[in-house]
């Protein structure tokens, strides 16, 4: 038996008359995130790759809306979405990516789940706090640029080394993180902070006290 | 009863096999995760050993090249090795103390040939103090050189690898080789470029001002009663039922810290409040209120943040950048004078949406840079401003502003919003000199929009 491999063979659509498979990355986005927002693409991804479960999406949009279903974002389809504008753009004339909006939510997650594995019972400040030493690490120079780098250094929390930093933080973990990326900081430029009940270290007693918050001691 | 012993015995040796099986199997595999471990290490100590050698060699080539471009090049080489090789060195299994000023020397080694490199392309020339201070650098990093291949050579010598033979050793090297790294004598300089994106202005360009003395709080020292009489005024009587005294704050502002319990609070809801010492005013506020259901629409609750603020005697503040997180509103305010927005001068207000509540107030920016302040005209115009800013930028909003330098001064600048392709920049070209100040690039989150 002869195996035939067929390889499928997708044009570039460069006319942007009909957004397909092999359409620019940048339209198919925009109908991916509109799709999306508007509940028609419920398990698929806005990452600019058309792939079947856009199809579908578009599909299903085509089918609520009296459209002609074939599963291609075409002129109807895409003034229907309120995308006309996606059918005058001249085929791009520079390999520019319009870059993907970067989400902040890699870093909530870290650090939310830092402020769970290090202050968890503490009192909301105190978490804010946490997550503001790690943010004020980041800025200082004897420290990694990084909030990955500054949690993930080895040995730098201990809630890190012992795994309690991967459990799923709760709520009011994720505003901490998040009043502390838009700016507050309770620690008051703290880059330690140690609890001198069950600290070991003893170097960090001989950093200058800032405050106390909680069961933790913030130091510069 | 002979066959059940039996069974037995051969029930209980069954189990010692299998025991016997299992725990080989774990050693093996803890084993192939120790020399995983380890071969990481060593990657990383491998890169670090080579990044170090790098800028060694650039900063020795440095002192003898007389070209503009050459100089550039080899700064930007140089301030890409030592970013590197600070990556590498915080992830060794070495502790933070031994690694602390080596880490704190490549920092700053880069920061510094970052703005050497941005000096040269200007055309500017490198003066004595920085042809001195680079000879320092190099110096040092020729004793980290030897002091890394040393280690390295200890390890070989040792015959096989032991694990945890790179955190022991390293531990002694480094500390050691710090000991000759120098440090304070460098020109301090911070770096321009943010790590993560942030909401603008509390931002890429504010950092904790650790010298720098407040110039917005006057007035005489205040004590700790009529700190909680500032809280009282600020928050409402109806809103405060029992307040608390919580550590003092030695910071860049020096505070009171409290502790409020909301009236009629039975749970867990606190309100935590800092008051400066001197003048007396509330530096930042933040309710720990779990908002449930977000009934307030963003206008709405912009509306509020602008109420409270002009009710707590904060006038001109003009709005710039908001986010939307958890069931609250952040809105960022910036002072304005003579039509130039003042950015260094930065209220936060936070607002629930469910009843408009104000959760949260941070003006620490504000009290630090807002002072008297006599604004020069500009130099160049708008116009030929906006011929100093690229015409691939489809230009949609543009305005004076004052914005902070990473030298921590302010420049006053055009600003210019537009838009390329399907992103959003913001070019500041200062008013004086015409250069290209800063560029942002704005990254929009389901969330508010945030710079980079």
């Amino acid at each position: 038996m002869v195996l035939l491999m067929v390889g499928v063979y997708f044009n570039q659509v460069w006319a942007q008359d009909v957004i397909y498979y092999g359409s620019d990355s940048n339209a198919v986005r925009q109908v991916q995130q509109k799709l999306k927002d508007w509940g028609y693409m419920k398990d698929g991804v806005v990452d600019g790759h058309f792939g079947w479960k856009t199809e579908e999406a578009i599909k299903n949009f085509q089918r609520k809306n009296g459209l002609q279903v074939d599963g291609k974002a075409g002129r109807q389809t895409l003034n229907a979405m309120g995308l006309g504008n996606l059918l005058q753009k001249a085929p791009a004339q520079t390999t520019y990516q319009s870059s993907r909006a970067t989400s902040t939510r890699d870093e909530t997650y870290m650090l939310a789940q830092a402020i769970n594995g290090e202050a968890r019972g503490e009192p909301y400040i105190g978490q804010v706090a946490v997550a503001a030493v790690i943010l004020n690490r980041v800025e200082h120079p004897s420290f990694p640029n990084s909030i990955s780098g500054v949690i993930f250094q080895p040995g730098a929390f201990t809630a890190v080394a012992d795994g309690q930093m991967f459990l799923d933080p709760n709520e009011s973990a994720f505003k901490a993180a998040k009043d502390a990326l838009a700016g507050w900081d309770p620690s008051s430029g703290a880059i330690y902070y140690y609890n001198p009940v069950t600290s070991t270290n003893r170097w960090i007693y001989s950093r200058p006290i800032i405050k106390t918050i909680g069961k933790h001691v913030f130091a510069s | 009863m002979r066959d059940r012993r039996k069974i037995t015995t051969w029930l209980l040796i069954a189990a010692f096999v299998v025991a016997g099986i299992w725990g080989f199997t774990q050693y093996n595999q803890k084993n192939d995760y120790r020399t995983f471990l380890e071969n990481q290490y060593l990657n990383e100590f491998y890169s670090l050993l080579n990044s170090i050698e790098g800028i060694e060699a650039l900063l020795a080539k440095s002192m003898i090249s007389q070209s503009d471009e050459q100089m550039s090049l080899i700064f930007t080489e140089t301030w890409k090795n030592a970013d590197l090789a600070q990556n590498n060195l915080s992830r060794l299994p070495i502790s933070h103390l031994a690694l602390n000023e080596t880490s704190k020397f490549l920092n700053q080694l880069g920061d510094f040939s970052y703005s050497i490199g941005k000096q040269t392309i200007n055309g500017k020339k490198i003066n004595d103090n920085q042809w001195e201070d680079l000879e320092r650098l190099h110096n040092s990093s020729s004793y980290l050189i030897t002091s890394l291949q040393k280690l390295h050579q200890d390890m070989i010598d040792g015959g096989a690898m032991q694990f945890g033979e790179l955190r022991e050793k390293g531990r002694f090297a480094l500390g050691r080789a710090s000991d000759n790294v120098i440090q304070d004598s460098l020109t301090r300089v911070e770096k321009e470029m943010t790590t993560y994106p942030k909401l603008i202005y509390d931002g890429p360009f504010s950092s904790h001002l650790s010298e720098i003395k407040p110039k917005g709080l006057k007035g005489e020292g205040i004590t700790r009663k009529e700190g909680e009489k500032e809280i009282i005024s600020f928050l409402g009587s109806d809103r405060v039922g029992e307040i608390n005294q919580l550590s003092r704050g030695e910071g860049v502002v020096n505070t009171y810290g409290y502790e409020v319990v909301p009236y009629g609070e039975d749970g867990d809801r606190r309100a935590y409040v800092e008051v400066s010492r001197t003048g007396g005013k509330v530096v930042w506020m933040m309710d720990s209120k779990v908002v449930e259901n977000v009934t307030l629409t963003m206008p709405k609750a912009l509306e509020r943040a602008n109420n409270f603020l002009k009710d707590k005697g904060f006038s001109n503040m003009t709005p710039s950048y908001s986010e939307k997180y958890n069931g609250v509103a952040v809105f960022n305010f910036a002072y304005e004078q003579d039509d130039v927005l003042i950015y260094p001068d930065l209220i936060k207000v936070q607002v629930a949406l469910d009843n408009g509540e104000i959760i949260g107030f941070e003006a620490q920016g504000f009290y630090v840079a807002h002072g008297e302040r006599k604004i020069s005209e500009p130099e160049i115009s708008l116009d030929e401003a906006k011929d100093m800013v690229s015409n691939r930028l489809e230009i949609f909003k543009e305005r004076l502003a004052i914005i902070p330098t990473e030298a921590k001064e302010e420049v006053l600048c055009y600003e210019f919003k537009g838009n390329f392709q399907d992103d959003t920049f913001i070019v500041y070209i200062n008013a004086e000199t015409g250069e290209e100040q800063q560029i942002l690039k704005v990254i929009q989150t389901n969330t508010g929009d945030l710079t980079m």
